[in-house]
């Protein structure tokens, strides 16, 4: 006996269904482009904030040495770099993104020239590391040097990292990797006191490199403790 | 392999979601036919019904099941209970003695060979129109007959009735998780019975008229899933199945994970392998919504999250991988956490994650629905986080089993 098959609700079904296909569609790029929004604007600010401090620099000379301070920008450069990541894991490798991704590069070339000329002007001595790596290919070794850095940026908050991804395509990024000659070939590469190493740098290795860094935060702790105790005195 | 992932994900969750909204979009359109309760005449001509209880190794419930059937609501001498042992080894022959000396219930003892042989025994000497069973683990409600011959009589085209099946007396982790499961197939019964789509007759008290075993002949041996056969042999035959949604069967349901997983082994690989034998019946407008939707559907969705399943420990396990790697190259250093640290930046608005919440939200929805149309309460319980927790994660599990079993030609087993 054959049986009625009635396309009718199949097909109301189907164009439903696609329906809410591309409503959910729409409401996750409307998202993602706010998101990406989101970080073109504190790209946008953080830019004024740098042009702005070396503008500032650049008027008073050394009378602005006291008053200098950005440590506020680097958390904030920072925060940028973990949204940019996250962004990249979760939407992809897109332009837009690519774009980001660049305009943050130039912000940290920036930052870390102005933190140069500081240095240099002041004497206020900032410990930076350049991170250089690639994700043009499965680079296991970057992917553990990024733990490793985000966990001693976490650690040492004076401490400032400015990580590059070697296959953006930026002029500005390819001079600066050209003065310290690092090779596309070798990374992952840090550079920290205009002393380049390359190849997977462990924890322990690149705190030998910084001192400086790692007695300030000591001594902090030790401040921070002595303080609790005194606020505290029956312990 | 991303992009095939994501492929692939986009697939299944359509089809998922397509199936959802078509349950919907159907009890929508037949809003009245799926809430309408059957009320019976209290005049009416009630019709002679043979019940057959099947027992293997039953001797704990077959006398409370034979009592159920005593307790039900329908002309003594209109029900005929034939109780058949298929050659069990424990107690359930001398259970059975004390329905001896009973007029209307005949007691056949028999060597084993499996439930349908126990079925066939019985019907070949059945002479009253209509034909059921009821598991000897299994109890019906007290107007459960009425109810499901009241669709007979106000039905000619109907060939076989079947009621809605719940957990009898759910406690625990296990058992309250199939309840819901039982609850929402409550609902989704309801529907492919009003679209003609229902492609298995239960063994708790499914009813049939005799001339399909007249017609199409006896149960065969089906995988361990013979009332599964006979149903899709009925479809393909054009003969009509309807579900009373409002007329109750209690089952006992497997209370730990090792009898659940046994049982959906068996439940799984008699659905892969009868789908199979029927395959040449597939996918034809001619054999109507259970040819076209039902099956189909189904053996999608199932494998649908088979794979994501797989996908799902593959991530897990990248993810582990990752987390120790880190863990280790940075002497397991962890961040102190401020409370102010959460953003709504790192909301994941991915559309998969957006489609994922949809297709739960209306699962539960049609959970609810289910519950409603039972007579509970339509309340979100705990219930339904085991349910999720136990079919979301456990039961790709025993479906890649019954694929192995079939693929490496393995028989299930009972129990």
């Amino acid at each position: 006996m054959e049986q009625k098959f009635d396309w009718k609700s199949y097909i109301l079904a189907f164009v439903i269904t696609i329906g809410i296909f591309v409503t959910i569609l729409l409401i996750s790029h409307y998202v993602s482009s706010q998101k990406l929004a989101s970080i073109r604007d504190t790209q946008d600010s953080i830019a004024i904030d740098i042009m702005s401090s070396e503008t500032e620099f650049s008027l008073l000379s050394e009378l602005s040495c006291k008053n200098i301070g950005t440590s506020a920008l680097s958390a904030e450069l920072n925060s940028m770099a973990d949204k940019i990541s996250y962004s990249e894991n979760n939407i992809g490798k897109t332009d837009d993104i690519t774009k980001l991704k660049k305009y943050y590069s130039l912000l940290e070339i920036k930052d870390f020239l102005l933190q140069q000329k500081i240095t240099e002007q002041c004497g206020k001595k900032v410990t930076s590391i350049l991170y250089v790596y690639t994700t043009a290919d499965n680079c296991s070794e970057c992917t553990k040097q990024g733990y490793v850095l985000t966990a001693l940026r976490q650690k040492y908050p004076d401490l400032r990292v400015y990580s590059f991804d070697d296959t953006i395509n930026l002029s500005a990024l390819t001079a600066l990797l050209g003065l310290y000659g690092v090779k596309d070939t070798a990374l992952p590469a840090i550079i920290v006191n205009e002393e380049k190493y390359t190849g997977f740098q462990s924890l322990e290795d690149i705190e030998k490199l910084i001192p400086d860094v790692v007695k300030a935060e000591q001594a902090k702790e030790k401040a921070a403790a002595k303080a609790a105790a005194a606020s505290n005195p029956t312990n | 392999m991303a992009t095939l992932q994501s492929i692939l994900l986009y697939i299944f969750s359509f089809v998922a979601l397509y199936v959802q909204v078509f349950f919907l979009l159907t009890a929508l359109r037949k809003r009245s036919q799926v809430v309408a309760l059957t009320v019976p005449a209290s005049d009416a001509n009630w019709p002679a019904v043979t019940v057959i209880v099947p027992c293997w190794n039953e001797e704990q419930t077959v006398v409370k099941t034979v009592n159920s059937l005593f307790a039900l609501d329908y002309p003594k001498d209109k029900l005929f209970i034939k109780v058949v042992d298929d050659g069990s080894t424990d107690k359930t022959w001398s259970e059975m003695q004390q329905f001896v000396n009973f007029s209307n219930i005949e007691l056949i003892r028999k060597e084993n060979g499996g439930k349908h042989t126990a079925m066939n025994r019985a019907i070949e000497s059945t002479t009253t129109e209509y034909v059921g069973c009821l598991d000897a683990d299994a109890f019906a409600a007290p107007d459960a007959l009425q109810k499901i011959m009241w669709h007979f009589l106000n039905n000619d085209k109907a060939m076989a009735v079947s009621p809605s099946i719940l957990a009898y007396q759910p406690k625990g982790f296990f058992q309250k998780a199939q309840q819901v499961e039982y609850d929402m197939s409550v609902f989704i019964k309801k529907v492919l019975g009003l679209i003609n789509g229902i492609h298995v007759t239960p063994g708790p008290f499914s009813i049939y008229r005799k001339k399909v075993f007249d017609d199409l002949g006896y149960y065969r041996k089906a995988h361990n899933a013979e009332d599964m056969e006979i149903a899709y042999r009925m479809q393909v035959n054009g003969y009509p199945i309807v579900q009373c949604h409002d007329a109750f069967v209690y089952t006992v349901t497997p209370n730990s994970l090792k009898k659940l997983y046994k049982q959906r082994v068996r439940w799984m690989y008699g659905f892969i392998n009868n789908s199979l034998d029927y395959k040449s019946y597939l996918l034809k407008p001619r054999y109507g919504v259970f040819s076209m939707f039902t099956v189909p559907s189904s053996v999608i969705i199932l494998f649908g999250a088979v794979i994501m399943t797989f996908f799902m420990l593959a991530s897990f396990a990248e993810s582990l991988f990752h987390f120790i790697e880190r863990m280790t190259v940075t002497n397991f250093y962890i961040p102190s956490i401020s409370p102010g640290h959460f953003s709504f930046f790192y909301v994941d608005a991915r559309p998969v994650t957006l489609i994922m919440i949809v297709i739960y939200a209306l699962l539960i929805t049609t959970i609810l629905i289910g519950q409603k149309m039972r007579e509970k309460k339509p309340i979100p319980t705990l219930s339904l986080v085991y349910f999720v927790a136990i079919y979301s994660f456990i039961s790709p599990v025993w479906l890649v089993k019954a694929v192995y079993n079939t693929v490496f030609s393995r028989e299930t087993k009972w129990r």
